[in-house]
């Protein structure tokens, strides 16, 4: 039995601290999903809050045979889904949502890195990859954001969202579709720095 | 222009052969959609985690003390308002019957009795009933008969119980 059976099982017999230590363990990819889905960083906070709450409250439904991981991200993006949908999705404009910026995190450049040029450049590509997130529908962004940031299977995702696989590969098609063309609004001339086929995927 | 099958090429992001490679570098030259999608795929393909501020998992065991604290006190409040309407509803039924013990204890008394001993000899009366009809519906229908209805109960309450189990059980990825 791992470490996180264990705290899992301990958990499930009501012991806070067993569940903080899974807190402890997966706040940053429930924060990170949350942001993400959210764009803002007091909406994702509490919105990771409340997914731990529920997943504490339910956790006696959480079967055992099944990554924990996946179904704490389950209930992370459906709770951000709802959230989004209760809002009321708002259509999307680059130029309209200025506003918003005050409230998104800053990734300032590290000084630090190799090449600071290509950093400014990279944090510029994920500054305009969050917002035109935006523009998604709620459950095509929750795909894209499984898939990229979470590095989940489209079985994977499709268990997620509860979801077909060829409906989780058609939402990914469109959702990319969406976000090629936002890109291609947004930014003069794209020219590839790096040739598509160097990344692993490739 | 014509976008396949590069447009393909890249939304599944299966490894190329180096000839796919060429003729895909020298369209994304030219196509400004498709050499978007390439740019969003390695943004997306580079993405980084945010971490939450610090300090989130004392947040959240102050939140969920504080929850467990409004819940108990919920329940508290619930259950005191369950047992006064409970109590509330009882009074307000039995007032005819508390009236008049009020008034008679004695006469109420027996005429309690007199009731209790009307509905068990009803009861007595039902059950020999029922008695006789099964022992003649025994003699009337053969045990081959009984025995195939019984068993196509038993089907049919199995049928129900798998029916209810597979509804009932709980997937991954619902709703909290």
């Amino acid at each position: 039995m791992t470490e996180e059976q264990v705290w899992i099982n301990q958990a499930q017999h009501g012991d806070k601290e067993a569940f903080a230590c899974l807190v402890e363990v997966y706040q940053t990819p429930v924060y990170n999903l949350c942001y993400r889905m959210l764009g803002e960083a007091e909406a994702a906070e509490d919105a990771a809050q409340e997914t731990f709450l529920k997943a504490f409250q339910h956790l006696s439904q959480y079967d055992s045979h099944r990554p924990f991981a996946t179904w704490l991200l389950s209930i992370a993006a459906h709770y951000c889904i709802d959230r989004l949908r209760r809002q009321r999705f708002i259509a999307f404009s680059l130029d309209d949502r200025h506003g918003d910026d005050e409230n998104a995190e800053t990734e300032w450049p590290d000084q630090n890195a190799p090449d600071p040029e290509n950093e400014t450049i990279r944090r510029e590509e994920q500054r305009l990859i969050q917002r035109a997130l935006q523009a998604l529908e709620p459950t095509d962004r929750a795909a894209i954001i499984l898939r990229y940031w979470h590095q989940a299977s489209e079985a994977e995702i499709a268990e997620t969202l509860q979801l077909s696989v060829p409906a989780v590969k058609s939402r990914l098609y469109r959702a990319r579709h969406i976000l090629a063309r936002l890109w291609e609004q947004n930014t003069p001339a794209p020219k590839l720095r790096r040739k598509p086929y160097e990344s692993p995927a490739f | 222009m014509n976008h396949l099958p590069f447009e393909d090429w890249l939304l599944e992001e299966s490894p190329l052969t180096p000839p796919q490679k060429r003729l895909l570098e020298a369209h994304l030259r030219e196509c400004p959609s498709c050499a978007a999608l390439a740019e969003v795929s390695l943004a997306l393909q580079s993405a980084r985690l945010v971490p939450p501020p610090s300090g989130f998992v004392n947040r959240f065991r102050q939140r969920l003390a504080a929850r467990q604290q409004t819940q108990r006190r919920q329940f508290i409040l619930g259950f005191a308002l369950l047992i006064l309407t409970v109590l509330g509803v009882m009074v307000g039924l039995s007032w005819p019957l508390l009236s008049s013990f009020l008034a008679n204890p004695s006469r109420a008394l027996l005429e309690w009795v007199f009731r209790l001993v009307a509905v068990c000899t009803t009861i007595q009366t039902w059950l020999a009933t029922i008695g006789v009809l099964v022992r003649v519906g025994a003699s009337l229908i053969s045990p081959a008969i009984w025995t195939v209805t019984f068993l196509f109960l038993s089907l049919v309450c199995l049928f129900g119980i798998a029916s209810l189990a597979r509804l009932t059980r709980i997937p991954q990825g619902v709703r909290l």
